[in-house]
């Protein structure tokens, strides 16, 4: 695509991003601005995936685990606060204000721990220890019982309260959504365009010749590190709002694979590609069987995923520079 | 005492179990250079090919035999239509392309034998306990598989240390392109050894069907473990793979078993009963994690330092 | 032995399995010299460099930087200590350009806390010195030009520079040369003999003309051994190192 069209295409998609919530009302479908807002949760997270991924060169399997310590964050804050209990002395809320940035805080937290120790590795071994550590995380969830365990937890009282905002509200949950992914994007982009972002490149492309130019790579690799892991925790704190409930399936290691998915869907070593890939993934999870169902297929309906895994496969063999190689013909895989 | 024995006889169980899973996913990654996350699938094609021909046969051996040779020639298919394509490729693309495989396979079995488990009796012939120690009773069926897989580790063992197949697996295992270069045939290897790792697994999933709930999702669940068999033991390694399901397994169970009472010693029942849970399920991820950090290519790398 | 050594080998070994690349290996490098080390191939040239930068362990001996025992001394630590190497085998960053090569040398030598966070793209303070040592090396034409299209001559001047732009005291030039025609080899004797002085060089070749040009010592390495050091002259003549190694460089030639 020439350059020109290519620019007209992604101001047409922001203003539609933007103005997404009214044009749905428009067009009497305003129950679809949830599934928007969950578009734009999941794109969070493979963007901070992609830090990893597609600027490092580091394959995490084991992303959801922070998406699932940001998540439960907020639902156990909420549990107390409804109790009127403490956990570990800190009493609980429902305010986004305190829960969101401690679901970020522990997140980040956790991903210093894990890094700390899976950044000891590489290739394979980085992708299987990164693995284990998400199934850690997994089943120390499941076996909380008190926070619901393999159930998962409702919060009873609903999505957070945002300083003034009500996140019950399906635009406003938008709107903070957008601002958000839009905060980190823009925030991705100082660090990559710093010179601690050409560190990382240079890392990706040959870590060897970084480290005998004197770097300490593995403090640039846990960095990023820790910086994916809060980004993730973000999309978290805002998937257990969007839901008002919180489950160890959000942690589950196929969903970090899904994750990897949206990356290279989308498109690897770009920003913007991953928001592309999760929007694409979610669209095609929600609408395969929509679509088969319509056309009649109603065996495919019910098992629209002999289809999706299949397809998920050619993706990954034939289309491998992602939805953004193919529109502008950069291979930036 | 006596259930030390007993669940130490568990452990040697799973563990070899394991082994059986996890030998053909090392040799797959040692000398293909391919994670094969549908591993996990040729052992689920195992078990409900078993289980089903069991059923309509009668048979256990037809079973097996069956369960073997349906995982056997879905390896084979699955080698020649999509593993070929992933030698070249880097890790990131064959995780994904076989993360695909899996959501494929899965809904296939779905749409085969529907979404209710399948279960599976334990043949008659290996029902019952026996006393393998005065006062000790311990199930017939375990014993079998205990042996079953020590055969086949020691028939592997044979087969790589003195046979000539063998020597092109060791050499290949630490030289790719040296073995090629040696004018074997390598496509024609891979697909044999492949096929050779498909049909442990469909046999161990067949051996599993009795013990556990056939149903989809299984694949998944033994996937994980036989990769951290095969991160502790060693990519490449089959003895590594040996030790390190015999350690996953003994880790495992005895924790499971022992992990909660040995924490109320020191906490009250409810905070150590939870926390036995939580701590047994992590358990073996907690020995992978130290292995690595002690010897960041697993205990028997064959891999020589770079 | 001088004192004034601002490098000394010490009874160095490494064998790997049961082959012994580096077998007793004594070596004074004097501050501000060009000594370059020769000797056939296998001879653990490239090894001793590999020790000296710290990317391999020794298995016994010990390495003395300034008198300080850096034995045991992590690669990057060792280059903050001055320490740089050329790569015999080009190693670079494929894809940024020559200029941001350099950079993120000049980058890694600079660099501290907040200023990491500072726009990397045309920053002055990274580009002007890197802009003066591509310069230096006469890669000046290439500066916007991506690494993975320079020609393998480039890349070596490339390699240099980016040594150059850590300000090392020690500087470790692993057979920079090779597989390079005359001209691009002249431009590098050139580029050497400039260098001359204002830093202390162990070049690692195999061009006996460009050694005997530039080097203020030789020392002859043979089976991971220091057979004999000495001034050009002294070595040349050397009967001992004429049997081991020119006597067949001659043949060969």
């Amino acid at each position: 695509m020439r350059q020109h069209s290519l620019r007209i295409l992604a101001y047409g998609l922001v203003l539609v991003s933007v103005l997404f919530p009214f044009i749905a009302d428009a067009a009497e479908s305003g129950y679809l601005v949830p599934t928007a807002s969950r578009i734009l949760i999941y794109a969070l997270a493979a963007v901070s995936l992609n830090l990893l991924v597609g600027y490092v060169g580091l394959v995490s399997l084991g992303h959801a685990a922070y998406l699932g310590v940001g998540a439960y964050v907020v639902g156990i804050l909420a549990f107390h606060a409804d109790a009127g209990s403490t956990v570990l002395g800190i009493p609980g809320t429902v305010q986004g204000l305190l829960s969101i940035p401690a679901a970020v805080l522990l997140s980040a937290l956790v991903a210093l721990v894990i890094g700390a120790l899976c950044l000891r590795t590489s290739g394979i071994f980085f992708i299987m220890i990164t693995l284990a550590f998400g199934q850690m995380i997994f089943f120390m969830m499941v076996s909380l019982e008190r926070y619901g365990g393999d159930d998962g937890l409702f919060m009873y009282a609903g999505p957070n309260r945002l300083g003034a905002l009500d996140l019950s509200n399906e635009w406003t949950f938008f709107y903070v959504c957008l601002t958000l992914l839009a905060a980190f994007l823009l925030l991705c982009r100082w660090l990559i365009r710093s010179r601690f972002g050409r560190a990382l490149g240079a890392i990706r492309q040959n870590e060897a010749r970084m480290t005998t130019l004197g770097a300490n790579v593995y403090r640039y690799k846990l960095a990023i590190f820790v910086i994916a892991g809060a980004g993730a925790g973000l999309a978290g704190a805002l998937l257990a709002n969007q839901a008002s409930y919180v489950s160890p399936d959000m942690l589950h290691w196929t969903r970090s694979g899904e994750l990897l998915f949206m990356v290279i869907l989308g498109g690897s070593g770009t920003l913007v590609g991953p928001v592309l890939g999760g929007a694409s993934f979610l669209l095609l999870e929600e609408y395969l069987p929509v679509g088969f169902g319509a056309a009649g297929l109603e065996t495919l309906k019910e098992h629209w995923r002999i289809v999706f895994g299949p397809i998920l496969i050619l993706v990954m063999l034939f289309f491998r520079r992602g939805i953004y190689g193919l529109l502008t013909g950069e291979d930036r895989s | 005492m006596l259930l030390l024995v007993e669940q130490l006889l568990n452990g040697l169980q799973l563990g070899v179990f394991l082994f059986l899973v996890s030998a053909g996913l090392t040799l797959i990654f040692g000398i293909m250079g391919v994670i094969n996350l549908a591993h996990g699938s040729l052992y689920m094609i195992g078990a409900y090919t078993g289980a089903t021909v069991t059923q309509a046969s009668g048979s256990y051996l037809l079973g097996f035999l069956a369960a073997a040779c349906a995982a056997g020639l879905s390896g084979v298919v699955m080698e020649l239509l999509l593993m070929r394509r992933l030698y070249a490729r880097d890790h990131l693309d064959q995780v994904l392309v076989t993360f695909g495989l899996i959501v494929f396979v899965n809904e296939a079995v779905t749409m085969i034998w529907g979404r209710t488990p399948l279960f599976m009796d334990i043949p008659q012939a290996l029902s019952g306990s026996v006393e393998i120690l005065p006062g000790v009773p311990y199930p017939v069926y375990r014993l079998a598989i205990i042996l079953a897989g020590i055969v086949a580790a020691v028939g592997l063992w044979l087969l790589i240390a003195r046979t000539r197949i063998g020597m092109l697996i060791r050499a290949g295992s630490t030289n790719r392109e040296m073995v090629s270069g040696l004018g074997v045939n390598i496509s024609r290897l891979y697909t044999l050894l492949f096929a050779a790792g498909a049909v442990l697994a469909g046999v161990a999933g067949a051996f599993a069907g009795p013990q556990v709930s056939v149903q989809v999702g299984m694949g998944e669940s033994i996937l994980i473990l036989a990769f951290v068999v095969v991160v502790i033991g060693g990519i490449g390694s089959v003895r590594g793979a040996f030790v390190g399901a015999l350690l996953v397994g003994l880790v495992d169970t005895l924790g499971r078993a022992f992990l909660h009472d040995l924490l109320g010693l020191f906490l009250p029942p409810a905070e150590a009963a939870g926390m036995g849970a939580a701590l047994s399920s992590m358990g073996i991820y907690v020995v992978m994690a130290l292995v690595l950090i002690v010897r960041p290519r697993g205990l028997f790398s064959v891999r020589p330092a770079s | 032995m001088s004192d004034a050594a601002l490098l000394r080998v010490k009874g160095l070994f490494k064998s790997f399995g049961a082959l012994m690349a580096i077998n007793d290996l004594h070596l004074d490098v004097e501050e501000g010299e060009l000594h370059a080390v020769i000797g056939p191939n296998g001879a653990g040239k490239s090894t001793l460099v590999r020790q000296l930068t710290g990317e391999m362990s020794a298995d016994a001996g010990r390495i003395l930087y300034r008198g300080r025992d850096i034995t045991a001394l992590a690669a990057a630590k060792r280059v903050r200590s001055g320490i740089a190497r050329s790569y015999q085998i080009t190693s670079i960053f494929p894809e940024y350009t020559a200029l941001e090569n350099v950079a993120m040398a000049v980058q890694t030598r600079l660099t501290q806390g907040a200023a990491f966070l500072r726009r990397a793209a045309g920053d002055p303070a990274l580009e002007s010195p890197a802009g003066e040592l591509l310069d230096r090396v006469g890669l000046s034409a290439e500066r916007r030009s991506p690494a993975f299209s320079l020609a393998h001559g480039q890349q070596r001047q490339l390699e240099v520079a980016m040594a150059l732009a850590l300000e090392p005291t020690l500087l470790l030039l692993d057979e920079p040369m090779a597989g390079m025609g005359q001209q691009e080899s002249d431009m590098v004797v050139d580029l050497l003999s400039g260098l001359r002085g204002s830093m202390t060089i162990l070049l690692i070749e195999h061009d006996m003309d460009a050694v005997f040009a530039l080097a203020d010592r030789v020392t002859v390495l043979v089976y991971g051994q220091a057979i004999a050091t000495g001034s050009v002259e002294e070595i040349r003549n050397d009967p001992e190192v004429r049997k081991a190694y020119l006597g067949d460089e001659h043949d060969a030639a």
